[in-house]
């Protein structure tokens, strides 16, 4: 007799093979949807990898490497605002439901930002449409129709585009923006918590931690003070305000000190962000931030302005954001400077084995080297890591006619004998302000003279932005002793900007967004006084682009003006 | 049971509020914001997406000092050119002007892109220039990749510049604004000692007949046909 029962088995068997098969293949394509939808999103590429056509403005041809989604909805689909010209958000929750006015975000858009007529006229307006679809959505990109039947401005492009790369997109716009409450906390955002952390290397001393940590804990403690007081009377508010008041949640900072050596670092973040997940990287400091970096980088954690003179500038990161180029910076100013002048003696730059000074020195040979004429010859004068520094060492290289740069930190710097009197025979000595730490420690100058000049990369004394002195009024107001004020007022200038960007997000936490927000407003005058300007922009990376090579002699004499 | 809410006055406290004079005040104020906000959506009806996109106006008075001033620009391909010198071919040829910014997200990539679709047809015809507004990011480097993103020809010159020279000619024709990231799409025509502004973002054919029109009115033939 034929045996039925293994037959049954079988085809149970084959279908649920057939369903696993199923499951996996769907999961496959919806990822490989995923990928398609955001290489069209940000690179305007289709899914055969040709750039896409585009028609903007009724009659310019373009394509996808000009204008894309990104381009003006910008990464994370929350739109923008530049010079007035409104870019409504686009993310999944906003397209594919209705829209209808929401009192908290046209109170944002009227409020916010420059507005032209147009914009202003915009934003006051009624507006309203229905959901979108996929065959809406496609009407919409290829024609401008809008889900409601009506035209988008032409400086929406209308796109060709195939059925793949829409496929793709509808997936990818679903899932911008999309906020899952549980997984909200994996971001360190809990209901009434928003946790930050600041992060300290191992060659940070235990002064220059504790006024970094005085300014954190006073501007977190006031600014908790006044969530509370809003949260205790929510229709009390002035004006708007308490239209906001759910989104506000107390601040929570930690203190994220690694040991050991660089190597190490990755594992210890690793660990500090799995028992508590952070928003974002406040300030912090540290020689090396390499590691840090590339850990936000992965993570997409918003590292925002450390104190450190070696950021990352090889391939700039999406998620990290620097004051400036550190010591590269100031070797470029360096070597633009010396090229410009006429007659230069040949390059002598003295640093100690192992430190910061050594890879300084790189960058400007690196910089030198690039330019064909006229050529400035650089040598090398290494130091060991136990060599003493003193009058035997100084004087024989004082007398040679050199351009001597100094990489060297500020208790080496003061061993450099009193150069008044002293037999230099047109040596030129150019010396980084920030290695010695001049703007926290000025020089006794009666030592120096006009032979010696600082790469300088702050705003020229009693040029000072005034916002320093209200910067420095908050610290005092508030029981912070200034004692390292480079830092503190660096630190001041993150916990302003990352104010600012927290109350344009609400209750939006999108990481990418809040970079692009603080792309848009470092410029808005938030400068702590310190940078002649301070500026980004999309993708920049680097606030402070300028140093100015500042001659001694100059320093002294606003000094005594003082 | 009275459930409605006032400024945050419940029920009848509402009612007791109006007559205080402070309620009365912010009575008046709601008015009034109600007229405002029918002002408004008047005004938002009257946008709609046929009206033209952009307006031209004659700046007067501004040329001699706009564009006798000595402001040093360093050219993408690094040569250093006076901004007066650059502009003074206007008296042959016109000069279309715009400044952008190659890091810019929304509008400087649209108002690029419309003098790429507008400079084949004004070979030989007029001068384009493109400075950028963030000179201490835009080096030569830069501005050369943005160029070539934007197949410029060589009619088509980008210019970057000290960061003070550069406010102060935005300065000069009254498009400075504090901050890049709110700068606005200007396109300035210069033609025959005239200067025109146009504020927003036209299409080819717009920017075209708008030249000849301007063409025309400035006695400039350089454009007729042949």
């Amino acid at each position: 007799m034929f045996d039925r029962e293994p037959l049954i088995c079988l085809m149970i068997k084959a279908t649920m093979l057939f369903l696993l098969f199923f499951l996996v293949m769907s999961k496959a394509t919806l990822a490989n949807d995923f990928q398609i939808g955001k290489r069209f999103y940000e690179k305007g590429l289709l899914a055969d990898g040709t750039p896409v056509n585009v028609v903007l403005q009724g009659d310019i041809e373009a394509d996808g490497y000009l204008i894309n989604c990104a381009s003006c909805h910008r990464s994370s689909g929350y739109g923008d605002g530049e010079g007035g010209n409104y870019v409504p958000p686009i993310t999944g929750p906003v397209l594919f439901n209705d829209y209808a006015p929401e009192r908290q975000y046209i109170f944002r858009n009227l409020y916010q930002d420059v507005q032209t007529p147009t914009t202003r006229a915009q934003v006051h307006g009624l507006k309203q449409r229905a959901a979108y679809t996929e065959q809406l959505l496609n009407r919409v990109i290829t024609s401008g129709i809008n889900s409601d039947g009506e035209q988008l401005s032409p400086q929406m492009p209308r796109f060709m585009l195939d059925k793949a790369t829409l496929k793709g997109l509808t997936v990818y716009l679903k899932s911008l923006g999309a906020q899952n409450q549980d997984s909200l906390p994996k971001i360190g955002v809990e209901p009434d918590i928003l946790h930050f952390a600041t992060i300290f290397t191992p060659d940070v001393n235990l002064a220059e931690k504790a006024a970094i940590m005085a300014v954190f804990n006073a501007y977190f403690k006031r600014k908790n003070l006044n969530t509370i007081a809003a949260q205790k009377k929510p229709n009390y508010s002035s004006g708007y305000k308490s239209d906001f008041v759910y989104a506000q949640r107390q601040w929570q900072l930690h203190e994220w000190q690694l040991t050991g050596s660089a190597e190490q670092w990755t594992k210890q973040l690793a660990a500090f962000y799995q028992a508590q997940p952070v928003f974002s990287i406040l300030g912090g400091k540290g020689q090396r931030w390499q590691a840090i970096h590339e850990f936000c980088e992965q993570r997409s954690l918003p590292c925002l302005f450390p104190n450190t003179p070696l950021p990352v500038t090889a391939k700039t990161g999406e998620y990290t954001l620097y004051f400036s180029k550190g010591l590269q910076g100031e070797a470029n100013s360096l070597a633009t400077y010396l090229e410009s002048l006429a007659d230069v003696s040949p390059v002598l730059q003295i640093y100690r084995a192992n430190s910061v000074g050594e890879v300084a020195a790189e960058f400007l040979d690196k910089r030198l080297s690039k330019k064909q004429s006229p050529k400035v010859i650089s040598s090398h004068l290494i130091v060991t890591e136990q060599q003493m520094l003193d009058a035997a060492f100084w004087k024989p290289v004082l007398v040679q006619k050199k351009t001597l740069v100094l990489w060297l930190n500020r208790d080496d710097f003061a061993t450099l004998p009193s150069l008044n009197g002293n037999n230099l025979k047109q040596a030129s000595i150019f010396v980084s302000a920030s290695l010695i730490d001049l703007k926290n420690k000025p020089l006794s100058h009666q030592r120096y003279n006009k032979a010696l000049s600082f790469i300088w990369p702050w705003a020229l004394p009693n040029h000072e932005p005034k916002r320093l002195y209200r910067a420095r009024a908050w610290m005092r107001s508030r029981g912070v002793p200034i004692t390292h004020e480079l830092e503190q007022l660096n630190t001041f200038f993150v916990l302003n900007v990352v104010d600012y960007a927290m109350h344009d997000l609400l209750d939006r936490f999108s990481r990418k967004y809040s970079i692009e927000i603080i792309e848009r407003i470092t410029e808005n005058g938030l400068n702590p006084g310190l940078y002649r300007t301070m500026s980004l922009g999309p993708k920049q990376r680097f606030a402070v682009r300028k140093n100015s090579i500042l001659n001694a002699s100059l320093l002294m004499l606003k000094e005594s003006n003082r | 049971m009275v459930r409605w809410k006032i400024f945050g006055y419940r029920g009848l406290g509402a009612v007791y509020a109006i007559k205080n004079d402070l309620a009365k005040q912010r009575l008046f104020s709601v008015f009034f914001c109600g007229l405002l906000f029918i002002l408004g959506v008047e005004q938002s009806l009257a946008v709609e997406p046929n009206k033209p996109r952009y307006q031209i106006r004659e700046i007067q008075n501004t040329l001699d000092e706009a564009f006798t001033q000595k402001v040093s620009l360093i050219e993408a391909n690094g040569g250093a050119v006076q901004f007066s010198d650059l502009v003074a071919g206007h008296k042959q040829q016109p000069v279309i002007m715009q400044f952008i910014f190659t890091s810019c997200a929304n509008v400087c990539p649209v108002m690029s892109t419309i003098l790429r679709a507008v400079q084949k047809d004004l070979v030989g015809k007029a001068q384009l220039i493109s400075i950028s507004i963030d000179p201490e990011f835009d080096d030569a480097d830069e501005l050369q990749d943005y160029a070539k993103k934007f197949d410029a020809q060589s009619h088509w010159r980008f210019f970057t510049g000290e960061l003070n020279d550069i406010i102060r000619l935005q300065k000069q024709v009254d498009i400075y604004q504090q901050n890049k990231m709110r700068h606005q799409a200007v396109t300035f025509f210069l033609l025959n000692q005239r200067l025109f502004r146009l504020d927003g973002l036209p299409s080819k054919e717009d920017t075209l007949a708008e030249l000849d029109k301007m063409l025309e009115e400035t006695q400039l033939s350089v454009l007729s046909p042949g």
